[in-house]
This record gives C-alpha cells, sequence and structure tokens, in this order.
C-alpha cells in the first residue's frame, strides 16, 4: 500500500493539502509514502456520456481500447451510451456489454436504451435492463418524438429509480451540419437551428412537470436551453443537464476550416449561446461535464464536412480542456467538481470524492506538463480531435481505479 | 503584381488591384474571341482538369473553352463518369488524378469547403467552380467584369440581387467582390430564403422589390430552384412571380441606364419575365461571354502570366 502526500489534493469539491491512503504498489509490498509536492490528486473522473462502440462497430472502438483511453485521461469510471449495433435494448444485451467490461481496467456503466433498437416506437425492457444494472436511459442520438410515449418511459423510468437522459433535437428542424447563424451564412454550411434543440428541452420539461421523472438534458448547447432548465429548476421541476467540454471550446466561427475533427452534434455554439453555457455552470443550471467522447474511424471523417459524420473524441483530453476552460474565466474546482463530485451525486453512483477509504479511483496530474497528441500517445482507436498533432499542458501520470493502476505514464516512475 | 499558383477558392483570396487585373486581362482576351481563329498558344503544355462533383453543362463548357483558347490541355471528370460511385473517397481520387500531372484543378462540387480540401492532397492550382452555396468566385468575376464593362467603376454602383439567397452562391460570393470593389449592394427576397447575419456583409435588405429597384444600376435575378416550394421556402411559383418576379415596371424603377443580369439558368416566368430577359437592359448574354474571357484570364494569370507575350 502507498500512501500518497500532496499540496493539492482535490476532494471533488476544493484543493487541499492532505496525505491520503490509497493505492497497490507496484513494486513492494511495505507500506511506503509518497510526497507529490504540487502534482494534483483527483478522485477518479466519471464521465457520464460517452460511445464506446461496442458492440457492433469496433473498427471505430471497443470496449478494450475505449476504457484504456479513459484510463489515459484520467477518467475511471464512464457511461456508455447505448447506440451501438444492436442497440443495447435488452437485458442480454446489457449482461454481455458488463461481462466484457468487467474485462476491461475502469468502471463501465451502462445506459440502456428506451425503445427497441432506438426507434422511438415501443418501449424496451427497461424493467430488465434495470435489474441488469444500468444508469438510466437514453436513445441517444435520436429524439424520442412521440410525446405520448416519452412520457410513458419517464413514468417507467421514474418507477424504476432511474433517470431519462435525452437527446434534445426536433427532428424536423434538424437536418443541417452546423449551428444556424452568420458563420453558417458566410461558410455556406447548412444550419440547424437552436430551437430544434430547445423546442425539445421544453418538450422534456413539461413531460418531466407532468410525471414528475428525473429528466437529465444531455449536452445543452444553446443559450435558450440553458435558461429554460433555469426557469425549470427554479420551479422545482426535477431536471438537470450537462454540457460536452467541447462546446466550452470551440464555437461556429472556428469551423472556417471545415475540419471534419470538430463537426459534432450538437454543433459548436455560436458565441452568445456559448456564453451562456459559462453562466450556467457557474450559477448551477449545468449539474455536470462530459466528453461525449465520439470516436470515428479515419476514413470515415477524412471525407467533406457535410458528407462526415458528428463525433469528437474526449476521453484523453478532457483534463487538459478543462484547463483551457478555466483560463477563459471559470475556477478550476468548480470545473473539476463538475467531473468527479457532481455526476456522482447526480446519478447515484459511487466516486468522484476522495475518502479514507484505501483502494479507491485516483488520478495524478501534472498540470504543468506538456503532450503531444499523437498516434504513439493516444489509446483510441479513433483519431478525431482537433488537437491531433497539437501539444496540450497537463499530462496525466498515473489512473488508479480501485487501488489498482490502470495507466502509467511511460517517463514517470515515482509510483 | 501577379496571382501566379494563387488559389481561387473565393473571391476574398483577391485584393482589388488583383480583380482589376483580371478584368483588364479579361478584356484582352474577349478580343481574342472576336477574332477569326479564336486560339493563343498561352498555356501550351499546361494540363486543366475539370472535376465536377455535380452536374453543370455551363460552367464545364466555360471553363473547357477558356482553356482550350489557351491551348491547355484539358481533361475532364464527372461523377457520372468516375470512380466515386464505386466507393473511392474523394481523397483516393485526387491523389490518382494528381499522380497523372495535372497543373490546374477546376473544381464543382456540392460540398462547401471541398476546394480547401482538394488543396490539402494536391500541389497544382485549385479553381473554385462552385463549392455548394459557399462560394462560386468566378460567377463574381464574370458579374463584376460585366458590370466594370458597362459601367467602367464598381465603386459606388448600386447592385440589387434578388431571390433565393439562401441557396445561393452566385449571391455570397458576387457580394464579397461587390463590396470589395466598393459597391451598394441590396439583397431582396422573401424572409424564408435570407440566410442569418446577411447583414455583416454590409448589405442592405429587402423584402420589396419595388423599393430594393429603386435606383439601381444593376438588377440581378437569381435561379429558383423549383423544390424549394415542397420545403415550404414558399406558396406558389404565381404568388412568388407576383411578389419578387422582376417585370418592365422594375427595370423602369431603377435608374435609366440599368442592366439587368442573371447567373443562369432562367426560369422565365418565375424570377424574371421574358419581356425583360430578352429586353435591351438583359446582359444575360453578354455574360456568358464574359465567363470565358475572364476564366481564361483567370487560367492564364494563375498558371503564371503576367501579361506579356500572350499573344
Amino acid at each position: 500500500m502507498v500512501k500518497i502526500k500532496s499540496s493539492k489534493i482535490f476532494d471533488g469539491e476544493r484543493f487541499s493539502e492532505k496525505t491520503v491512503l490509497l493505492v497497490e504498489s507496484a513494486s513492494s509490498k511495505a507500506e511506503q509514502e509518497i510526497d507529490l509536492n504540487e502534482l494534483w490528486v483527483l478522485p477518479g473522473l466519471i464521465d457520464t456520456h460517452a460511445h464506446l462502440r461496442d458492440p457492433g462497430q469496433i473498427w471505430r472502438e471497443d470496449v478494450f481500447s475505449g476504457t484504456r483511453a479513459a484510463a489515459h485521461g484520467g477518467i475511471t469510471t464512464v457511461f456508455s451510451m447505448p447506440n451501438t449495433t444492436p442497440a443495447i435494448d435488452t437485458e442480454q444485451s446489457v449482461e454481455y456489454l458488463s461481462s466484457r467490461a468487467k474485462r476491461s481496467g475502469i468502471n463501465v456503466r451502462i445506459v440502456g436504451a428506451i425503445t427497441k433498437g432506438r426507434e422511438g416506437k415501443e418501449l424496451a425492457e427497461m424493467g430488465r435492463m434495470a435489474r441488469a444494472g444500468v444508469v438510466g436511459f437514453s436513445d441517444d442520438g435520436n429524439f424520442l418524438l412521440d410525446s405520448s410515449l416519452a412520457r410513458h418511459a419517464m413514468e417507467y423510468a421514474s418507477e424504476l429509480g432511474l433517470p431519462i437522459i435525452s437527446h434534445c433535437e426536433e427532428p424536423y428542424l434538424k437536418g443541417g451540419h452546423m449551428r444556424e447563424g452568420w458563420y453558417s451564412t458566410l461558410y455556406g454550411v447548412d444550419g440547424i437551428p437552436p430551437a430544434a434543440e430547445s423546442i425539445a428541452v421544453a418538450r422534456e420539461i413539461e413531460l418531466s412537470y407532468l410525471t414528475k421523472a428525473h429528466v437529465h438534458i444531455a449536452h445543452v448547447s444553446t443559450q435558450r436551453s440553458v435558461k429554460l432548465i433555469r426557469q425549470a429548476k427554479k420551479d422545482g421541476i426535477n431536471v438537470t443537464c450537462d454540457v460536452c467540454v467541447h462546446h466550452l471550446l470551440f464555437r461556429d466561427e472556428d469551423l472556417a476550416d471545415y475540419d471534419t475533427s470538430k463537426k459534432i452534434n450538437p454543433p459548436l455554439p455560436t458565441h452568445e449561446d456559448q456564453t451562456e453555457l459559462y453562466v450556467g455552470l457557474e450559477d448551477g443550471t449545468v449539474d455536470a461535464i462530459i466528453s461525449d467522447h465520439a470516436p470515428y474511424a479515419v476514413h470515415e471523417k477524412e471525407v467533406e464536412f457535410q458528407t462526415a459524420p458528428f463525433g469528437i473524441i474526449g476521453f484523453e483530453t478532457l483534463l487538459d480542456e478543462l484547463l483551457m476552460v478555466s483560463e477563459r474565466g471559470l475556477p478550476i474546482e468548480l470545473l473539476l467538481s463538475k467531473v468527479t463530485s457532481a455526476p456522482a451525486k447526480l446519478y447515484g453512483i459511487e466516486g468522484g470524492i476522495i475518502t479514507e477509504t484505501p483502494l479507491s479511483d485516483l488520478t495524478i496530474f501534472d498540470p504543468n506538463a506538456e503532450w503531444l497528441v499523437s498516434d504513439e500517445t493516444l489509446f483510441s482507436k479513433s483519431r478525431n480531435t482537433p488537437f491531433f498533432g497539437k501539444s496540450l499542458k497537463g499530462k496525466i501520470l498515473a489512473t488508479f481505479s480501485r487501488g489498482k493502476k490502470v495507466y502509467g505514464d511511460p517517463k514517470w516512475n515515482v509510483m | 503584381m501577379s496571382i501566379a499558383g494563387k488559389d481561387i477558392f473565393d473571391v476574398d483570396v483577391l485584393t482589388p488591384e488583383e480583380v482589376i487585373l483580371i478584368f483588364e486581362t479579361a478584356k484582352e482576351f474577349k478580343e481574342v474571341l472576336k477574332r477569326p481563329i479564336k486560339k493563343v498558344p498561352a498555356l501550351r503544355g499546361k494540363t486543366v482538369c475539370t472535376l465536377f462533383f455535380e452536374p453543370s453543362t455551363r460552367t464545364r463548357m466555360s471553363f473547357e473553352v477558356a482553356a482550350k483558347r489557351l491551348n491547355a490541355d484539358v481533361v475532364n471528370f464527372s461523377t457520372s463518369t468516375s470512380s466515386l460511385k464505386k466507393g473511392e473517397s474523394f481523397k483516393d481520387t485526387i491523389k490518382t488524378l494528381d499522380a497523372m500531372g495535372i497543373d490546374l484543378y477546376v473544381i464543382r462540387h456540392k460540398e462547401p469547403g471541398s476546394p480547401m480540401m482538394l488543396k490539402k492532397y494536391t500541389d497544382a492550382v485549385v479553381i473554385n467552380a462552385g463549392d455548394g452555396v459557399r462560394a462560386h468566385p468566378t460567377q463574381a468575376i464574370l458579374d463584376g467584369y460585366t458590370m466594370w464593362e458597362k459601367f467602367g467603376t464598381l465603386k459606388d454602383l448600386n447592385v440589387t440581387i434578388v431571390g433565393d439567397i439562401l441557396h445561393s452562391r452566385v449571391a455570397r460570393s458576387d457580394v464579397k467582390l461587390l463590396k470589395m470593389m466598393g459597391a451598394n449592394v441590396t439583397f431582396c427576397g422573401p424572409k424564408t430564403m435570407m440566410p442569418l447575419g446577411v447583414e455583416n456583409y454590409g448589405v442592405k435588405v429587402s423584402h420589396n422589390v419595388k423599393e430594393a429597384v429603386k435606383n439601381a444600376d444593376v438588377i440581378m435575378g437569381l435561379r429558383m430552384q423549383l423544390e424549394r416550394q415542397s420545403g415550404g421556402f414558399f406558396s406558389t411559383l404565381d404568388e412568388y412571380n407576383e411578389f419578387y418576379g422582376i417585370t418592365t415596371e422594375m427595370m423602369e424603377l431603377a435608374n435609366p441606364t440599368a442592366i439587368f443580369m442573371h447567373p443562369g439558368p432562367m426560369n422565365r416566368g418565375v424570377e424574371v419575365i421574358t419581356k425583360v430577359a430578352d429586353s435591351k437592359f438583359s446582359k444575360v448574354e453578354e455574360q456568358v461571354t464574359n465567363g470565358v474571357a475572364t476564366r481564361m484570364a483567370l487560367l492564364y494569370l494563375t498558371l503564371g502570366g503576367n501579361g506579356d507575350g500572350k499573344n
């Protein structure tokens, strides 16, 4: 067992100087104490929205490559979204995925589909999936347009004590490839109006009010959505939401180079929309930050902008991106809480805080070291990140899952 | 001044001086087009490839004629005869063509940004012949040339562009060129087909044609794609024609020397009535001739011509 000491231990809320006991020693059985000085010690990060592409799309990612990538990003808990092939929409498929996930190094939590095949027509066996341990239900990638079915899904989910994680996108208004606005006009790219999202958010709020179900709005990206959710929370409605880290860093105007690795859904926000996401984080309207890790193979993204699929990988750059966001004015403690204690509380799961319990999830991070995002350093099977080929500040030195080292920087030999 | 080696992704890669250089070069080439033997050896030994990922007979032929008048070898690639249907990627297609030794590509593609993507895989000069609704710089140059030829300058000209601005790459490139050269531009069309933020181009926006054409020196119609009706962009062609069609009355409201322009092909009876299309105001056929002359100028100048010895 190794006891770690650092002057920068983040307990889930704030930094302090502490000694924590913790992890298995690679070298010896004897108890030792290591002083990490000013290196950051964080609870293992919790990323509540990711695509592991397993089963059925394993040329993009699978449970093993995905969780190795997560560990490389300091993440020890990931939520796997069900838009796989086939969709995770039965107890059997949940069990299949969790048996594979058990062989990976970190904690994979499974989100089950709301409807069979995520087709929006018939409810999936939510009760049985709950029995198999899902953390929530989502037709992620599709909005469940049928409001009656959506209502019943919420009623079912609340009875099971689980949230509906809603992908809010009104399908008649979508159909574009970037956020509609001056830059979509200038770049000649078909626009997605912001109302496509906020109309759907408003529907979910009203249904949550009706059913009292917990509805979690995924990857909120517009000003109007944040304002609607803020008001709903004020009204005591059981609605929560998260933002994707990429939406805090990039904007519609950044698509001038038609780089398909910046093509994401929901699309990159306008300046005004992004500003409101920051306000929402600060005032607590936004509950969590996600990576929305969405791998696509190089050949799938190496096509024309409007032909390319939507998605950016995010596990391995999440913490560095949060550092960049903090440079734009949000306190780093707030941002770190949104990937640790806040999502743990939101979904009622373990982790996200530093406790006296030995063998917990921990991440050791050097905020000043730099690394190059490259074929040599990435663990994901995919390369669809705007940071590819760039040097980033902030390096994960080691990640421990239940006390076991699941990632270690090859040049860092301290533990 | 030289634009040799410059990729023409849109008009904003050019300075006003370079635009005038292109106009002046085009003027000389237009003389060539009037000769009994319409050919000069300026680009002998150069290979121009037209890459058409979207069908377009007019623009492709205009480039082909322009290149042939300059004695370049021209090869054509279009999707109907290409391997793209067999699942070959854009990247592989370009790498294959590039290995054959192309000096200049002319690309038309439904995707915005595709000329820049093409440039990632080639060292040849790239000329954008229309990428989605983003840009159509050679149309803007021929439009600007047509106005320059008629009025002697673009400065302070009042240009009113009427129709479906939202889906128009012509309007997007025209406005950039015209504003750069000091013209005043008005966009006129239904709100459904007016893209967001156009005021950032520095244009006036109008939904009333009679207001918009007052004091205009140029009235330009845009092609209305008939399938827009099903998207709810307008109700009926008849109503559209009544509210936004360009009629003789509009020409009379404009300045006495005003001209009518249209990038073609025209929907007679929709965005313009035949009486205007075939009138003395109309520069539509002149635009086609000027298209060849300005494309000759662009091919010549980007492939290294400096204004000397082209005859």
